[in-house]
Parts: structure tokens; C-alpha cells; sequence
């Protein structure tokens, strides 16, 4: 295997490339060898006013994303990135949304306008937050997904309060390539051809990047330059196709790792690569999908598509992907202050008081006016102690996760055990279009185990890789996303339920699930606190913390277990509420709780706390409408972690 | 040119035609040697002689496919993972990061095997934290984050952590690679203490022949997967022996008041 | 919308007699009206239709835009989304009834805590055409709410307007239509067999010129371009509005939609927007829009 060209992916991109060919010629021969009708020919104006013009533009758009993908992965050496993880198409969509609730005249000037400045705002956003620290990896990363998060999540609230005219931006986020004209696909192949060639200037300095930070500004590189040009680069192309078709999410991801797949090594190889092969896959998804759209009655829009064929596909790849280690083992943020730990614990617990008490007591009139007192409580209390009791867990979680994988975009979304129960509750909406509360939540159970034995049962052969386990779970959630994205798209109203359960409203709280969630939480968080010693000393690194006598791959299985089980108990109780785990424990952190023990209480503090507040804003602040509590929880946790970060970057 | 073997087997090492392989590439071959309780022991040889894989095997960190290897009499392979923590302390050639983490909590840490995942952190704990880290001169560092120490406290800062581990036996890969002159002898000169007054067995995989002679009471030599040469320092420092390890013509000197002898590529 | 005496027939006098006996049955319902909550708007807008104002509904906000008429009176309290009503408002209002579709299914168990729930099946396919099920959902609520008179007053109403259309249209020759509306400049949303504005288009004569039917919703979602598979010379393409304010400007450049038949000038007219999933009273405002639409000048 060493050297040359490998036999296997070899043979599997010629018979890619001749199922693409065969696609397309039976895609375009019936236009082609039609007769001649005189007058309208509506099979000849179809192929080459829309079929071909869409082809090319699948061309272009898996070439751009593609090529961006693999420049992001380089530059922010995290194979988990895409062009999406730069908040590039939340961007986009949040511009889109508010466009079209508050100003529809902008959308005159046209969507890729408003996508376009949209995009650019929320890319600028996170490079100006990543300049302060010299565009260092992490901080990126963070800052990207931290701003992705709350401008997804304002978007959903604007759709969850107008779902019905918010089609158009399903089928946008879904990633339509539909055209009528050649008009957008040339306007795409000037614009990103420019940013595409440009990258051949980075060819050499993103070459030096690989050997590391040190060694290459002791080659005379500029590291910040550099790093801010490449990324320059990734978001204008990924933001140029975003804007013109939508979101296409999954191809940028896939196609570099690919690419390395097949033996692409080198810097030049691996970005031509990377773009010739997402340029093929996703002409071969729109071919095909194109022909198989005749069968269906509703729209397919390709970048759904892409991912519910992608995501499989990444599954299957993954046992042969190699990771490096050490993409994952980043330079540790600097230490926080570490305040007195026992001020700081006071001071949650007091907030925490302070927050249950206004949402179990402080409420709305139907009038509009506030009142205080105890006559709603029996339906504010199962909702509140829900919600305190999932955030603490998905906390929890979520810090067992980051301190198992030491990666900062882990969280039990990407444990893929929320998708796990999402894909399950769709599939009962979808067998039984209007499923009970017992029906949902048994679906949603489900999915939620199937997926953990899934993982469980796969990472016990392998020894338990953490990085496998993360793209595990990024291939389970883009699935979901898709599989509602394409429902949703269609104009399905049983999208609409979905859409709900994934923004994590804690309505369908009663007293006695409530009850349960907290002696859950109880139960399943102290084993966590128990293995405060494990948890301190697995970031060490495998070999010191066997070095000390920790049977490092069962603790790790254990702990994997118990993070899972933490989530599927939180998401079965209230929803995916992906943004408590993710920033409970970096809150934890940046308030100087840094050692396991004190930092997992911390989390469990700080996520319920959030989710407490949440639920109550979004019980209050729109009343008698209501915001799902995860999306609330989204808004308010990410522009304080952004907060937060800020301040660090300054001392 | 096997050394006598030590009759006692308590807290010594002792391997017994020790081989490794692989993918079909042999990396070790009848490797038979001891390193006897409260002796420091030079494991040396050049790049790929096979020194770091014999003490991974050592440590427990890589198996080997042939042969055995005996602690205290016993096959690593029969104690449990936190009992052989407890006997064999080891340092690795690359360490974590500890990201957040105090110099305190650091060495701290070291006394997993004692009290384990559940455990209390008892005051003899303490002390064992107190003294490790006064044992490698950092006293006054305790509550420094290992972030912001320099490249020679780290380097100490993780020598303490083995000490609190209060190991009968220390296994350390190349621990003097990242320090200066004055830092390496204060290093090994704590390493050699530590065997002498409280009968430690020390095994230091080294590069350096001389600070190997000056420190050490015995010399394993490895070459090509195979033991070359073995025995006290003296009988190893000669240009006969040194020429067969190293592939370079050498010679030695004896410095008067200087109990080691010298080395010097000629 | 009020009681017009007028457009009594027969058979709703007929039908009102042994509602007029239940009401004297019933004391406690005769005094005051009940207090009915609804869930819905097709249900919210039949309540009106009957001349029994809800006391409170889900999305009152968007009345106006997406219902348009009957204009609901002021004082109806708003309950929030309807997939999840606002439980402290429904507490403090004290139903005695609440109205739900069978999308609620979900939260019923909950619902019923606070008032008997009655669910109905008003735009979710069946088995049964949407229009028939609309009449017999307005048929269960009237009856339930002790308003029989009044819903076959409604009925025969919405019979006049049918027979009123297809009179008016029957001279016409463009009789078949295209229904749809524009998500964005790139995709449309058509309207097809089941839905509530197919089978109106039925009653009033005119033939649905998109020829395939869909799934339980009674639309489809496409690419612009599907629409050369119209092949009825003579149909018009009624586009709702409003229309996204990039669409024509986009489309005038497309040369596929130039050359589209249907989309030359003069095939095209504009139709008020109509609720999608409505009953009775939106089967009214349909069949006189379209009406208006297809006698329109181009």
C-alpha cells in the first residue's frame, strides 16, 4: 500500500465517474434526440434553459464548497470543519429570514443580495473575534460555532413565530440548484473561478502551516496573514454558492476527507482534489436526483439529498479514515483566574435560586401586565424543574465529551444520540402522521438507544477512537437536518412538529416526567462527579493516564455510556437542546472553574440555570405567544460565552 | 558480557529473551537483561537501537511478542493496572499538556494508584505531594499553572508527579532530552539520590555516554534490537565497547579527580 | 359575518326546528353562549360563521393577513401558536369547549384538563374530499354548540355562491386554471386533487389545469420549469399573492419562462390570498376570488 496510486479508491472514482457520465446522458438525451417541433419545444427549452444550466451550476457549487472545505480543515487543522462551520450560511439565513418578515422590499434587489451580506456579516464577526488572539484554530472554531448557534437560533425563533411564510427559506436551507436561466450559474463561475485561482498563492505558505505554528514563522511565515487569507478565501467561496443556491452543507465536509481517502497528501493535491471530487459527487446527486424527481410528486432539493446519500457514505469511510492525533490535541487555551471556588459556587447557587423562584412565580397577565404569585403553579412547575433538570444533564454531558475527546465542538449533539431520537420521532410523525405524546416519545427513545449500542457496539472493536465517535455523530445530525430540511422544504407540515421538538420547548412538561428527569439528573450526574479523577487525568493523555493505572479504554467506554445516557434522558425529557452541552461547560471554564470536579458542577449549575432563564423569557417575553426554551437558551448562553471570550482575548 | 545476575528478584526487572515485532520487522531481539533494586540503570544505543521500545515493554505500554518480562518476580502482565502503578512509575517522552492545571494539582495526580477513583485524599497524600515536589526544587511554584512554567520546571514539574507516586521502580524515556547543562545534572543527580538512599530501581533511557557514566551505576547498551553490551559504567567506557555501540572510533580519558571516565569522538 | 334572514331555505328551516327543541332542552347552553375555544382558524372562522364568536383563539396575530374575512370581532383573547396554546391564557379563560384538529392529537390529553375537546378532521386527507369534510366538521360544531340553524344557513350560503360562480364563468371559454404560488423566484407552490380549492374548483365548474394529484396536503412544491408540463392551451395561471418582490424581475430574464405558454401575457392574473388549510367560509371566499380572477380583463 505504500506509494502510487491505491487500487480500491482507484476503482471506486472510475465507476463514480461512469455512473456520473451515465447519468447524464440519461438526464439529457431525451432533449437531445427529440425531433424537431416547430413553435414551443418544451423538452428543448427544459434542457437547455434549466437541466443544463442546473448542472453546471452543481459543477461549480461542489467544486467552491468543496475547495473551501478543504482549505478550512487545513488552516483550522480540524477535519471536523466545513463551510458551514464559520457561521457562513447561519448568516446567511438569519439575513434571509429578517428580510423577509421585516423588510421584503430588500428582497428585490435579490436573496443572494441579502444572503450575501448576511454571510459576510457573521463571517467578519468571527474573524474579528479570531484576530484577537492571532486566528489561532480554536478560537475560531469557537467563535464560529458560538455565532453559527445564535444566529441559527434567532432564525428559528422568527420562523417558529411565523412558520407560514417561511417555505422559501426551507427550500433555501435545503439547497435547491433549480434554475431557469444560465444567468446564476455564470454570474457563480466568474466569482468563485477569481477566489479559485487566488488560492494558488496560498499553495506554499499553507504547505509550511503544516509543519506547525513554531516552525513555520521560523520559516518567515506569517502566521496570522496567512491563516486569514486562506480563511478569507473558504468563506467568500462558500458564501458566493450559499448565496446563489443555498445551503449545500454536507459536500464540503466529505469531499476533502475523500480526497485524503485517496491519497491525496500534499497541500496543491489535496485542494485540486478535494474540488474535482465534490464537483463529481454532487453533479452525480443532482443527475440522479434529477431523473429520480419525476417519480416523486414534491420538490427534492439537491443539498438536502447530498447529505442523506453523504452521511451514510461518511459512515461507512470512517473505519478507513486516518486522523491525526494531534489535529485533535490543540494548544490549551490560556488559564482562566481562578477566583475562590467557594464564592464562586455560592454565587451560582444564589442565581440559580433567584431564577427559580421568578419562573415558578413571576408571570404574565392576559392583558400584558406582570403579576407575581403562586396561582400558575402547577403549570409552571413541571416546565421549570424540566427544564433545570435537562440543562444540568446535557451540561454534564456535554463536559464529559470535551474533557473525553479534547475537542471544544463537542457536545451530545455530536454524540449523535439526539439525532438518534430525532430521526426516530420522524419516522413516527412520518408512519403516523399525527403520533400521541406517548407515540412521539417512544419513537424518539428508540432512536436515541439504537444509536448509542450503535456506537457503543462499533467503538468496541476499534479502541474507542474519540474522533470517530465525533464524525459519528456529525453524520447522524446532518442526516436529520436533512431528512427535516427536505420535509420542511416541501411545505409537509409535519416538518412544523419536528422543527418544534428539535428547538426544545419544555410544553410538554407534566408533573410526574418532571420528576423523573430530576431524579434522573440526580442519579446519572453523580457517577459523573465520582469520576472527577478520571476526568482530570484522561486530558493528560492516554499514556500518562495508563502510566498512572487507569484502565484508560474501559474508563473511557464507561464514561462514553454515561454521557449518552445523560443525553438521551435530557432529549427524551424536553428535546435536542444541543447548546446547553455545548456551553455549560465552556461558561464553566471561563468563570475559573477548571479541575473536573468543580468544573462539572459548575456546568450542571450554569446549563440549569440557563435553561431555567430561558424557559421563563421565553414563557414571558412574548406572551401568550411562547419561544421554545432551547432556542431562548441559545440566544442568551452564546453572546455571554462571546462575552467572556472577549475578555480573555483582551488580558 | 552479561552482568552477574542480582539473586535477590525483589524490586528488580528482569527480562528473558525478550523479542518484538512488527508488521514482520523485528525491533527486538533475545533480549536478556536485569536492573536490580536500588541500582540506576542507563538503558543506550543510537536512533532505532530499540532502547524506548524495550522500556515501553518495561512500562507496559507495548507487549512483547516473545520472551518474558518479570517485576519483582512476577510477569508485568499478572498485576493490575493501578497495583503496577503502585511498583513502576513511568514517564513518558512527550507529556500532556495539563490544561488547566495547578503544579499542585499536577503532582497530585500522582497519587491515583494510592487512592484510586473513589478514594480519600488523605494528609499522608499530601505530604507524598509536598515532598515530590520539593524533591525536584520547585517548592514556591505550587499554585503556578504548568501552562505558564518554563521548559525545565515542566520537565521537573512531571519528575515530581512520578515521585509522588511513590513507585518502587522509576521508568523514565529520555527525561534530561529538553534541559540545559546545569538542569540535566540536577535532574539525574535527584535520580541517583532517589536509588541510593531509598533503594529505587531507576531505568533512564539516555543518548549522552558520559552523563550516562557519570550518573549511572549500570549500562545496558542495545544496537539493532540486541544487547551489545551490559555492565557497571567502568567496564563500558572503553573505546573497544564504545566503538561497538556507537559505529564512530572513540576513546576515553581518565580526568584525575574525577571518578568517571571520559568519552571523545576521536 | 351576520345572520342574514333571507337566505333561509327550506331545508335549514327544516333542519332548525329540532335544533330549537334541543335548546330548550339545554337552559344552562341557551342563557349564555358557550365559551368555546378554538385551535384552528378554518374552526375560529366557522365559529363566526354561525354567529358564535370564540372567546379565544390560536395565532389571532396573523388573522387578518391569512384569513382576512370574517373580520373577528375585538375582545377574542389570543392563545399564541396553535401547536401549543397558551395553557395560563386558557386556564384564566375558563372554556366550557375547545376546538382542536386532529394536529393536536399530541396535546389533547392536555387540552381536555381544562375543557372537553372536540376534534375534528377538517384538512387532513381521509378518505374523504376536503370540502365534504369541511361540511360535516361545521355540521359537528354547530351541532355540539346548539347552532344547527345557523350552519345550514351557512351551507345553503355557500351553495348560492357555488351556483352564483359556475353561472357567471359557465359563458367563458378559458374554463380550466393553474393554481399557484410563488416561494421564490425558483420554486412554486400548485395546488392539486385533494385539496379544499380543488374541489371548489369543481363546484364551480372549472377544471384544475395542473393533472396530477398529491399527497395529504393538496399542493405540491416545484421548480419554476415544471410548469411547461401544463399542456392545456386555454388555462390561465392564477398566481396568489403576494408575490416575493424578486420574482418577476428574476423570471423576465429567464428565457425558459418567456417562452413558457402559460406565463405569456394575458394567461396571468393575480387572486387575493386564501387560506390554504381553511372550511366553509374560505370555500366562499375562493370560489368568488377566482371567479373574479378568471373574468378579469388581462
Amino acid at each position: 500500500m505504500s506509494g502510487g496510486i491505491r487500487l480500491l479508491p482507484a476503482l471506486a472514482l472510475l465507476i463514480g465517474i461512469s455512473a456520473a457520465a451515465a447519468l447524464l446522458w440519461t438526464l439529457i438525451a431525451p432533449g437531445l434526440l427529440a425531433p424537431e417541433v416547430s413553435g414551443y419545444d418544451a423538452a428543448r427549452m427544459r434542457l437547455l434553459h434549466s437541466t443544463l444550466p442546473r448542472l453546471a451550476t452543481a459543477l461549480i457549487a461542489g467544486f467552491a464548497l468543496s475547495l473551501a472545505g478543504a482549505l478550512l480543515q487545513q488552516v483550522l487543522r480540524n477535519p471536523l470543519a466545513s463551510p458551514t462551520t464559520l457561521g457562513v450560511s447561519a448568516g446567511a439565513h438569519l439575513a434571509l429570514a429578517v428580510a423577509m418578515l421585516f423588510f421584503p422590499v430588500l428582497l428585490g434587489l435579490g436573496r443572494d443580495v441579502v444572503a450575501l451580506v448576511g454571510a459576510g456579516l457573521a463571517a467578519a464577526l468571527v474573524m474579528a473575534l479570531g484576530a484577537r488572539r492571532g486566528f489561532s484554530p480554536l478560537t475560531l472554531v469557537l467563535s464560529g460555532l458560538v455565532i453559527g448557534l445564535w444566529s441559527g437560533a434567532l432564525a428559528a425563533v422568527l420562523i417558529y413565530l411565523n412558520d407560514r411564510r417561511m417555505v422559501s427559506l426551507f427550500i433555501w436551507g435545503a439547497g435547491s440548484l433549480a434554475t431557469q436561466s444560465w444567468e446564476a450559474p455564470l454570474a457563480l463561475l466568474w466569482k468563485t473561478g477569481l477566489l479559485a485561482l487566488a488560492c494558488g498563492f496560498l499553495l506554499r505558505p499553507l504547505t509550511l502551516l503544516e509543519l506547525g505554528d513554531e516552525e513555520a514563522s521560523a520559516l518567515g511565515l506569517k502566521l496570522g496573514r496567512t491563516r486569514f487569507l486562506a480563511l478569507a478565501l473558504a468563506v467568500g467561496l462558500s458564501a458566493l454558492v450559499t448565496s446563489a443556491v443555498g445551503v449545500i452543507g454536507f459536500i464540503g465536509l466529505v469531499a476533502p476527507l475523500l480526497a485524503r481517502l485517496l491519497g491525496a497528501r500534499r497541500v496543491p493535491a489535496l485542494l485540486l482534489s478535494s474540488g474535482l471530487i465534490g464537483a463529481l459527487l454532487l453533479l452525480t446527486t443532482d443527475a440522479l436526483l434529477q431523473i429520480v424527481a419525476g417519480m416523486f410528486s414534491d420538490l427534492l432539493p439537491t443539498g438536502a439529498v447530498t447529505a442523506i446519500f453523504g452521511s451514510p457514505l461518511l459512515l461507512l469511510l470512517l473505519s478507513r479514515l486516518k486522523i491525526r492525533r494531534e489535529a485533535f490535541v490543540r494548544a490549551p487555551p490560556a488559564p482562566p483566574r481562578r477566583g475562590d471556588l467557594r464564592t464562586g459556587f455560592a454565587l451560582l447557587c444564589a442565581a440559580l435560586a433567584v431564577l427559580l423562584v421568578l419562573a415558578l412565580f413571576l408571570g404574565r397577565e392576559t392583558g400584558g401586565g406582570w403579576s407575581f404569585g403562586a396561582e400558575m403553579l402547577s403549570l409552571r412547575a413541571p416546565r421549570v424543574f424540566s427544564a433545570l433538570a435537562a440543562g444540568a444533564m446535557l451540561a454534564v454531558s456535554g463536559l464529559l465529551l470535551q474533557r473525553l475527546t479534547g475537542n471544544e465542538m463537542a457536545s451530545p449533539e455530536v454524540l449523535g444520540v439526539s439525532s438518534g431520537a430525532t430521526l426516530g420521532l420522524a419516522l413516527g410523525v412520518f408512519l403516523l402522521a399525527t403520533p400521541g405524546f406517548a407515540a412521539q416519545l417512544g419513537f424518539a427513545g428508540l432512536g436515541a438507544f439504537a444509536v448509542l449500542a450503535a456506537i457503543l457496539i462499533s467503538t468496541r472493536r476499534s479502541a474507542l477512537a474519540p474522533e470517530r465517535v465525533l464524525l459519528v455523530g456529525i453524520a447522524l445530525s446532518a442526516l436529520v437536518d436533512a431528512l427535516v430540511g427536505l420535509m420542511a422544504a416541501t411545505g409537509d407540515p409535519r416538518a412544523l412538529t419536528i422543527l418544534r421538538w428539535m428547538s426544545g420547548s419544555t410544553y410538554g412538561a407534566e408533573a410526574s416526567g418532571a420528576a423523573l428527569l430530576c431524579g434522573a439528573a440526580v442519579v446519572l450526574i453523580l457517577p459523573a462527579l465520582l469520576a472527577r479523577r478520571w476526568l482530570d487525568l484522561l486530558p493528560l493523555g492516554p499514556e500518562t493516564a495508563s502510566a498512572l493505572g487507569i484502565p484508560v479504554r474501559s474508563a473511557r467506554l464507561r464514561l462514553f455510556a454515561l454521557a449518552g445516557a445523560l443525553s438521551a434522558t435530557a432529549t427524551l425529557g424536553l428535546g435536542p437542546l444541543s447548546f446547553v452541552g455545548l456551553m455549560a461547560p465552556h461558561l464553566a471554564r471561563e468563570l475559573g472553574f477548571s479541575r473536573a470536579a468543580s468544573q462539572t458542577a459548575a456546568a450542571a449549575l450554569t446549563g440549569a440555570g440557563l435553561m431555567v432563564a430561558a424557559d421563563w423569557i421565553g414563557r414571558t417575553v412574548v406572551f401568550p405567544w411562547q419561544i421554545p426554551a432551547g432556542l431562548t437558551a441559545a440566544l442568551l448562553g452564546a453572546p455571554f460565552l462571546i462575552l467572556l471570550l472577549f475578555r480573555r482575548g483582551r488580558t | 558480557m552479561v552482568s552477574e545476575a542480582v539473586s535477590s528478584e525483589a524490586g528488580a526487572f528482569r527480562l528473558e529473551g525478550v523479542g518484538l515485532s512488527v508488521q514482520g520487522r523485528e525491533i527486538l531481539r533475545g533480549v536478556g537483561l536485569s536492573f536490580p533494586k536500588g541500582r540506576m540503570t542507563a538503558l543506550l544505543g543510537h536512533n532505532g537501537s530499540g532502547k524506548s521500545s524495550l522500556l515501553r515493554i518495561m512500562a507496559r505500554r507495548a507487549e512483547a511478542t516473545r520472551g518474558a518480562v518479570l517485576w519483582d518476580g512476577r510477569a508485568v502482565g499478572a498485576f493490575g493496572e493501578r497495583a503496577f502503578a503502585r511498583q513502576v512509575a513511568w514517564l513518558p517522552q512527550e507529556m500532556g499538556a495539563a490544561p488547566g492545571m495547578t503544579l499542585r494539582e499536577l503532582v497530585a495526580c500522582g497519587r491515583y494508584p494510592w487512592h484510586g477513583p473513589l478514594g480519600r485524599f488523605t494528609e499522608e497524600d499530601g505530604r507524598k505531594v509536598a515532598a515530590g515536589i520539593e524533591a525536584v526544587g520547585l517548592g514556591g511554584f505550587e499554585e503556578r499553572f504548568v501552562q505558564t512554567l518554563s521548559g525545565g520546571e515542566r520537565q521537573r514539574a512531571w519528575i515530581a508527579m512520578m515521585l509522588a507516586q511513590d513507585a518502587r521502580c522509576l521508568l523514565l524515556d529520555e527525561p534530561t532530552a529538553a534541559l540545559d547543562v546545569a538542569h540535566q545534572v540536577e535532574v539525574l543527580s535527584l535520580l541517583r539520590g532517589l536509588s541510593q538512599e531509598k533503594g529505587l530501581t531507576v531505568v533512564v533511557v539516555m543518548h549522552e555516554v558520559n552523563m550516562a557514566a557519570r550518573f549511572c551505576d549500570l549500562i545496558h547498551a542495545l544496537k539493532g534490537g540486541e544487547v551489545v553490551a551490559s555492565g557497571p559504567a567502568a567496564e563500558i567506557m572503553t573505546p573497544e565497547t564504545l566503538r561497538l555501540i556507537y559505529d564512530v572510533e572513540m576513546n576515553v580519558t581518565h580526568p584525575p579527580g574525577r571518578e568517571a571516565p571520559i568519552a571523545y569522538v576521536v | 359575518m351576520s345572520f342574514d334572514p333571507s337566505s333561509l331555505t327550506r331545508r335549514a328551516l327544516l333542519a332548525a326546528a329540532p335544533a330549537a327543541g334541543l335548546l330548550g332542552l339545554a337552559p344552562a347552553l341557551a342563557q349564555g353562549a358557550p365559551r368555546v375555544v378554538s385551535l384552528d382558524y378554518g374552526l375560529s372562522s366557522t365559529l363566526l360563521g354561525l354567529g358564535a364568536p370564540p372567546v379565544g383563539i390560536s395565532e389571532l396575530a396573523g388573522w387578518s393577513e391569512w384569513v382576512v374575512e370574517p373580520a373577528m370581532p375585538p375582545g377574542v383573547a389570543e392563545l399564541g401558536i396553535s401547536s401549543e396554546p397558551n395553557l395560563e391564557v386558557l386556564a384564566r379563560l375558563k372554556p366550557d369547549l375547545i376546538l382542536a384538529t386532529s394536529w393536536l392529537d399530541a396535546q389533547i390529553p392536555r387540552l381536555e384538563r381544562f375543557a372537553p375537546v372536540l376534534r375534528l378532521e377538517t384538512f387532513i386527507w381521509t378518505g374523504t374530499p376536503i370540502l365534504e369534510a369541511a361540511i360535516s366538521a361545521t355540521r359537528a360544531v354547530a351541532a355540539r354548540i346548539g347552532r344547527e340553524v345557523e350552519a345550514e344557513a351557512l351551507l345553503d350560503r355557500m351553495e348560492e355562491v357555488f351556483a352564483e360562480s359556475r353561472a357567471r364563468l359557465a359563458g367563458r371559454a378559458r374554463k380550466s386554471a393553474a393554481l399557484i404560488h410563488f416561494w421564490d423566484s425558483r420554486h412554486v407552490r400548485i395546488s392539486a386533487d385533494p385539496s379544499l380549492f380543488n374541489d371548489v374548483l369543481l363546484r364551480i365548474g372549472v377544471r384544475n389545469a395542473w393533472p396530477e394529484s398529491t399527497g395529504p396536503w393538496g399542493f405540491q412544491t416545484l421548480p419554476v420549469e415544471e410548469l411547461s408540463r401544463i399542456s392545456d392551451p386555454e388555462a390561465l395561471l392564477l398566481v396568489f399573492e403576494p408575490v416575493p418582490k424578486d420574482v418577476f424581475r428574476t423570471l423576465d430574464r429567464s428565457p425558459l419562462w418567456r417562452a413558457l405558454p402559460i406565463a405569456q401575457p394575458g394567461r396571468i392574473r393575480p387572486l387575493p390570498p386564501v387560506l390554504l388549510f381553511g372550511m366553509v367560509n374560505e370555500a366562499m371566499r375562493f370560489a368568488r376570488l377566482v371567479t373574479e380572477a378568471m373574468e378579469a380583463e388581462a
